[in-house]
Order: C-alpha cells, then sequence, then structure tokens
C-alpha cells in the first residue's frame, strides 16, 4: 500500500472536487487528502497576500480550511477595493442614464404624438384573444402610464430646449 | 579501473542483493543518495533496501534518461516520461514508493501525475477498487474475515 505522503501528492495532482470525493474512500485517504500537500497546491499562488490583505482576519487551522474561507468572497485592503468598484460601476450607470435621456429627447422630438396615440391602441387590438382581465386592465392602466411619459418628456424640453417645441408637445 | 569506478561510477545494490554500476551524476539525482555522497558516508557500494532489483533497474533507466536529455527538447523528455509511467499498477505503486524513499523528485513528480490523472473524476467505487484492490482479494479469500470486512473502514 502507497504511503500517505504519496497518496497526498498524487491527489494534489487532481482538482478540490477529486480531493474532497477521495475523504470516503478509506480513513488513510482522509488524513492524506486533508493534509497541507494536497491543498498548498490546490490553493492559489498568491493565498498567503490574499489572507493577509483580508479585512476581516481568517479563522484557520489548515490550509484545506483556507481554501474553505476563499471560497467565500472577502473584503480585502481596507475594503476600498470594493468602493472603487462601486464607483466605478456608478459612473457606467449614470452614463448609461444619460444615454437613454438622450434617446428619449430624439424619440419625442421626431413623432412623440404619433406613438403616443397609436401604442394603446394597438394594445388593445393584439389582446382580445387573451381573456376580459387584460383587455379591460389596459385601456385603463396605459393611459394613466403614458401620462407620467408625457409629463417627463415637458418638464425636460421645457427646462432645456426653446419655447416653440414645448408649445408642440402640449397641444398635442 | 578501481580508481575511475570510484572518482566517477557508484554502486547500488538492490535489497535482492544485485548491484548496477551507475555513474554518479545518474545516482545523485536521488536526494538520500546525493546526501549519502556528500556526506562521504558512502563506500563505492550504496544499498538501496527495500527496492528490488527489478524496479531498481526502471529507476536508474529513468535517471539516466532525464540526465542524458537535459538539452535535449523538452517535448521528447515528455514522451517518454508519458511511455515510462505508462505501467501495471503493481509496478506503479512500487516505483511511485521507491522514488518516494530515494527522494527522486522528477520520477515521483512524473508517477504521481499519471496516477493523478487515472482517479481524476473517478467515483469512490472506482477508487477503492483501483488503489485497494490488491488488498481486498487477500481479504476476500477468507469467507470468516469478509464479514468483518463488510462493517470495517477501508484500510
Amino acid at each position: 500500500m502507497l504511503l500517505e505522503d504519496c497518496v497526498s501528492t498524487i491527489l494534489s495532482n487532481t482538482s478540490p472536487l477529486d480531493a474532497c470525493r477521495s475523504l470516503s474512500v478509506s480513513s488513510s485517504f482522509r488524513s492524506a487528502a486533508n493534509s497541507d500537500i494536497v491543498w498548498e497546491r490546490l490553493l492559489p499562488f498568491d493565498y498567503e497576500d490574499i489572507v493577509s490583505r483580508s479585512v476581516t482576519p481568517l479563522k484557520f487551522s489548515s490550509k484545506k480550511e483556507i481554501f474553505v474561507c476563499l471560497c467565500d468572497p472577502i473584503l480585502t485592503d481596507g475594503g476600498n477595493k470594493l468602493e472603487k468598484e462601486t464607483i466605478d460601476l456608478t459612473l457606467q450607470r449614470d452614463v448609461a442614464q444619460s444615454q437613454v435621456q438622450d434617446l428619449l429627447r430624439l424619440v419625442g422630438d421626431e413623432d412623440s404624438m404619433v406613438g403616443l396615440n397609436n401604442y394603446p391602441h394597438l394594445r388593445v387590438q393584439k389582446s382580445p384573444d387573451s381573456g376580459n382581465a387584460t383587455s379591460k386592465a389596459s385601456p385603463s392602466s396605459y393611459p394613466h402610464f403614458l401620462d407620467v411619459g408625457v409629463r417627463a418628456f415637458d418638464r425636460s424640453l421645457s427646462s432645456r430646449q426653446n419655447g416653440a417645441l414645448h408649445h408642440n408637445c402640449f397641444d398635442g | 579501473m578501481s580508481s575511475s569506478l570510484e572518482k566517477n561510477m557508484l554502486i547500488l545494490r538492490s535489497s535482492d542483493g544485485e548491484e548496477f554500476i551507475v555513474p554518479e551524476v545518474v545516482a545523485v539525482m536521488s536526494k538520500a543518495i546525493k546526501n549519502m555522497v556528500e556526506d562521504e558516508c558512502a563506500s563505492n557500494t550504496i544499498p538501496v533496501p527495500n527496492v528490488d532489483a527489478n524496479i531498481l533497474a526502471m529507476v536508474i533507466e529513468f535517471c539516466k534518461k532525464h540526465d542524458e536529455s537535459e538539452a535535449e527538447a523538452a517535448s521528447d523528455l515528455k514522451t517518454f516520461d508519458s511511455e515510462f509511467v505508462n505501467r501495471g499498477q503493481e509496478a506503479l505503486y512500487d516505483l511511485i514508493t521507491a522514488a518516494n524513499f530515494r527522494d527522486v523528485k522528477e520520477l515521483l513528480d512524473a508517477l504521481c501525475q499519471n496516477v493523478a490523472e487515472m482517479i481524476k473524476g473517478k467515483s469512490v467505487h472506482h477508487i477503492r477498487i483501483q488503489f485497494l484492490g490488491y488488498q481486498l482479494f487477500e481479504i476476500l479469500t477468507s469467507n470468516f474475515i469478509w464479514n468483518i470486512w463488510c462493517d470495517r473502514d477501508f484500510d
């Protein structure tokens, strides 16, 4: 039979899944699979650096427990990394929102009236088969929804665009 | 002749008494032998207990090839390694034990990598049969022990 060290070296060449599976092969396999030889190799090469940068100190007594700790997300570098990512994400969101607003303004310029008048009508025509509840609900809910949309358009237009366009929207 | 033998060659004696004349550079690929040579506690003949002639010959073949082809292309060495480790279970385990005991790192790495490929993604049952099959056979020949075996931890 192979020595425990040899079994550990073999298991270190497999994957974490295989190492965990071999825990239930036999008691000698269990101690071989729990050894630091195996998990040292399965951990990322800079795991010591990661552990030392963690905000909350990790509790572990073996390399295997470090692996388990690192399976969950941890905050590193005093949490600054996450803050920076949050700022990046917020910036991206703002850019996306302003692009959507530009797009809405463009649509409002060209054929806002046509779209607003036709949309609820189309919706009702499409859905008679799907039952009474939806066809009754849609006329009541859609004009309301569109009202909000029109008001939002007007406000943004009135603050930024000239009076002529503003009146045009209101008259429609 | 004996002086040249002393300088560059070593004699390794296997557990069953067979002797192999090996260049020193090849023999010291085993860290255990290297330590013995450096400490000058070894005479010409170095006993290699626990390793029989058959296995020792294989280990020497491997070390010779690695010593010769140090400058050669790594791909050639890889092909040799994969062919070398392609052996039956029993020889494989004996080789691993020998490589571990004599501390031949290259050989141990190649062998362990090979066995690892065998158990990757395999079920517990499969690994049991592969690693403990020989032992189980011995136990199963006795019906009396069979009953005990059913409850015991596979060890």
